[in-house]
């Protein structure tokens, strides 16, 4: 218990940091709000100046900025209100079966929108209520973006474990879109889809969440060339400097390196080799990195990208499963990002490269890439309305079958730091079952070390 | 329904509109039995919270929840005793600080016993069986839907550090306020503040009745309160509601000490409202 203690403390004061930060943030934000409000209301943007010395000291920017007549900043939250009926929508088709639940199509009864129902899995086995659900649903309600799925709300049916989320409707996953087509999208194609899930990716690490399973099936696109991120399942909020985190996150093809080795500590800069493969799955239509297991995974990012060493990865040797990895004399790598993509860019290249280093510190952040030369050069990205339309699947009532791997399953999403769980002492896993089918031995062991609803600590 | 939230999401709680009030004393309860029965869950939660160990800001959370909850549902229909616990279980599931359900159930009815801490320190008495749990899902669904999901839950205990922080006061002397202003927003929690005020206005008054408290005079006697945009009513409110929860523990105590059970099961709630209405109205 005492470590227990010991280890909120510490977090606390991060949260002091991260919470100042935050705040200043957003009243960075409101200030900008403010003066577009006023702009739009035809008055003057006028720089008042403050008739307080003080307020100037302890809030900087905002001090110029007068929101009532006392001077004071009202803070108004959100009415506390229930949930609303499902019987709100009319239930149109069935779309998919996913690892959380059931999702259909349906209409607003009062607006005539088209929805996406999603029913969530209240297992009476489990430990109540889903914590990946609880996590799905907050960073939903927390993030605004035209990139990120909108979560209109949370609905309930006649019985109680009758939850539905109602989600923005998108007709199509990029995963299964990319599985029928013959031909890889065009380059502008393909900037436009990564530019858009850049944008939703910084709007996500701006409000501090990490998303942990960026991969193309959870990258939904509409008939307007709209991509949407989904899936929130994984998410959660960090802080800096980072808390511990489970290492069972990111489905194992699009998983960071850092992770794979074992690092307690991780942050946004997993989201951003997720990016990479996802970048690189768009140019050659197939997944980059296809690993059977974990040490297979990191085996054939090495054969991809080369051998990490001190230099261009301090520090990686004393991550936790980088003892167990036998790095060969000869360290050139077999392929390079070059050969393997002949037909792009030296700046998509470039781009590539640097949302796959291997060295977290000296990876992209999502508002750098935003900027990148790559964006800037012909071809210029396709605008999004240009994009072919394509035969909706959900539309329809066909059921999509799981592309790619499920995300492992951590305990309830609860942290699990036991790197032995990841199998990596044992070189005779290389021919496991990817982690997250439910037949993986793997898979029990998590299940086992869940019962009880404990928390490990590494 | 499909507005987003307002642009300050961080810094933010939902609160209790005049309306949700209004109906809340319609229950057929008196409000001063609604704030007593507030004030039993929030301390039943203090005292659960500590035994499990669990840090507080988490409890505070979970106290949040709970204030929130009973605001919506009333006491007539949800026995405060599992609503208690299954406020702790969604906190620790959305502070991320797991705790076991049986561990939870456990700390829950031993607080029971002495839900104001009229007597000593506590034990937890036994581990309960799994299969105990279904009131606690059942009353956990209950809440999440109740609240649409909504268990964001901002707590004023970071903002009170990092006000205090900015007001430089000398080290000793801010070690002394940071933790009676703590202790203050513990007491804050127990009762329905919460649900009236935002975490900057608990946090910036729990500086100032701390600093009062250990003489410590903070800028000359300006209105410092006005930077951290909170004004003078706002923090005489806070003052005035949690001198009531005083007085309801003293209230409560002495219905324990004279013998009488503490107020935790709906049955229980029915009979004080018996008792309520054969006291000569004051």
């Amino acid at each position: 218990m005492e470590k227990k203690r010991a280890r909120w403390r510490d977090e606390e004061e991060d949260a002091v940091v991260a919470d100042r930060r935050r705040h200043e943030k957003e009243k960075k934000k409101k200030a900008k709000l403010e003066r577009i409000g006023r702009e739009r209301n035809g008055e003057q943007t006028t720089t008042t100046t403050t008739p307080d010395g003080k307020r100037r000291v302890l809030h900087g920017t905002v001090a110029e900025i007068d929101l009532t007549s006392s001077g004071l900043l009202r803070f108004t939250g959100p009415e506390i209100r229930s949930c609303r009926s499902v019987e709100n929508y009319e239930r149109l088709n069935h779309i998919e079966e996913g690892a959380y639940g059931v999702v259909f199509r349906g209409r607003d009864v009062s607006t005539g929108e088209i929805v996406a129902l999603k029913k969530l899995k209240v297992d009476k086995d489990q430990h109540g209520f889903p914590i990946t659900s609880l996590r799905e649903i907050e960073a939903l309600m927390e993030l605004s973006h035209p990139n990120i799925v909108n979560l209109k709300e949370v609905v309930i049916g006649g019985a109680l474990d009758q939850i539905y989320i109602v989600m923005e409707f998108v007709e199509h996953d990029l995963k299964s879109l990319m599985t029928d087509m013959r031909e890889p999208f065009l380059q502008s194609e393909v900037k436009t889809i990564l530019h858009q899930l850049l944008s939703a990716t910084a709007h996500m690490h701006e409000n501090w969440i990490i998303h942990r399973d960026l991969k193309t099936s959870n990258l939904l696109m509409n008939n307007k060339g709209m991509i949407k991120v989904a899936d929130f399942g994984l998410a959660r909020y960090f802080s800096e400097p980072a808390a511990p985190m489970t290492p069972l996150v990111v489905t194992l093809w699009y998983r960071a390196p850092e992770i794979l080795l074992g690092a307690k500590q991780y942050s946004t800069e997993v989201d951003m080799w997720s990016i990479g493969c996802i970048f690189g799955e768009l140019l050659i239509n197939k997944p980059l990195i296809e690993g059977k297991s974990e040490i297979n995974q990191i085996m054939k990012i090495f054969e991809l990208l080369g051998y990490p060493d001190e230099s261009s990865w301090p520090g990686f040797r004393s991550l936790p499963n980088a003892k167990s990895i036998n790095i060969p004399k000869d360290r050139k790598p077999k392929t390079s990002l070059r050969s393997r993509f002949p037909y792009i860019t030296s700046a998509g290249v470039d781009l590539l490269s640097s949302l796959l280093q291997f060295d977290p510190k000296k990876r992209i952040t999502a508002k750098e890439a935003l900027e990148h030369p790559y964006f800037k050069e012909e071809p210029m990205p396709k605008p999004p309305e240009a994009f072919p339309s394509f035969p909706s699947k959900a539309g329809e009532e066909r059921k999509r079958k799981a592309p790619s791997p499920r995300a492992p399953v951590a305990v309830h999403g609860f942290e699990v730091s036991d790197s032995k769980l990841l199998g990596f002492s044992d070189d005779e896993n290389d021919n496991m079952p990817i982690l997250a089918s439910p037949s993986s031995s793997l898979f029990r062991d998590n299940e086992q070390l869940g019962a009880g609803f404990q928390l490990r600590f590494g | 329904m499909n507005d987003k939230r307002p642009a300050l999401p961080r810094l933010t709680n939902a609160l209790a509109t005049p309306a949700q009030l209004q109906e809340s004393h319609t229950r057929g309860l008196t409000p001063s039995l609604i704030s007593s029965l507030h004030y039993l869950g929030g301390s039943l939660i203090q005292i659960a919270g500590a035994i499990l160990n669990f840090p507080d800001p988490a409890i505070a959370t979970s106290a949040i929840i709970f204030h929130r909850f009973h605001l919506l549902a009333g006491f007539l229909e949800p026995p405060i005793r599992n609503t208690a616990a299954a406020c702790i279980y969604i906190a620790s599931k959305s502070c991320e600080i797991p705790l076991r359900p049986s561990a939870i159930l456990a700390a829950v009815d031993t607080a029971c016993e002495d839900p104001l801490a009229v007597g000593g320190k506590r034990i937890p008495r036994r581990k309960y069986s799994h299969a105990n749990t279904e009131t606690l899902d059942h009353w956990e669904l209950r809440i999440l839907t109740t609240l649409a999901f909504d268990m964001h839950v901002v707590t004023p205990y970071t903002l009170f550090l990092e006000y205090l922080v900015s007001m430089n006061v000398d080290k000793e002397r801010e070690k002394t306020v940071a933790q009676r202003g703590w202790n203050y927003i513990n007491d804050i929690m127990k009762t329905r503040i919460c649900i009236f005020h935002q975490p900057n206005v608990i946090a910036v008054t729990a500086v100032w009745l701390a600093a009062r408290e250990a003489d410590v005079e903070m800028l000359d006697g300006e209105k410092w309160w006005e930077a951290f945009d909170v004004d003078t009513e706002d923090m005489g409110h806070v003052v005035l509601l949690l001198r009531e929860g005083r007085d309801i523990a003293t209230r409560e105590r002495d219905r324990i000490v004279s013998g009488r059970e503490p107020t935790l099961t709906v049955e229980e709630v029915k009979l004080r409202v018996v008792e309520e209405a054969s006291l000569p109205s004051r």
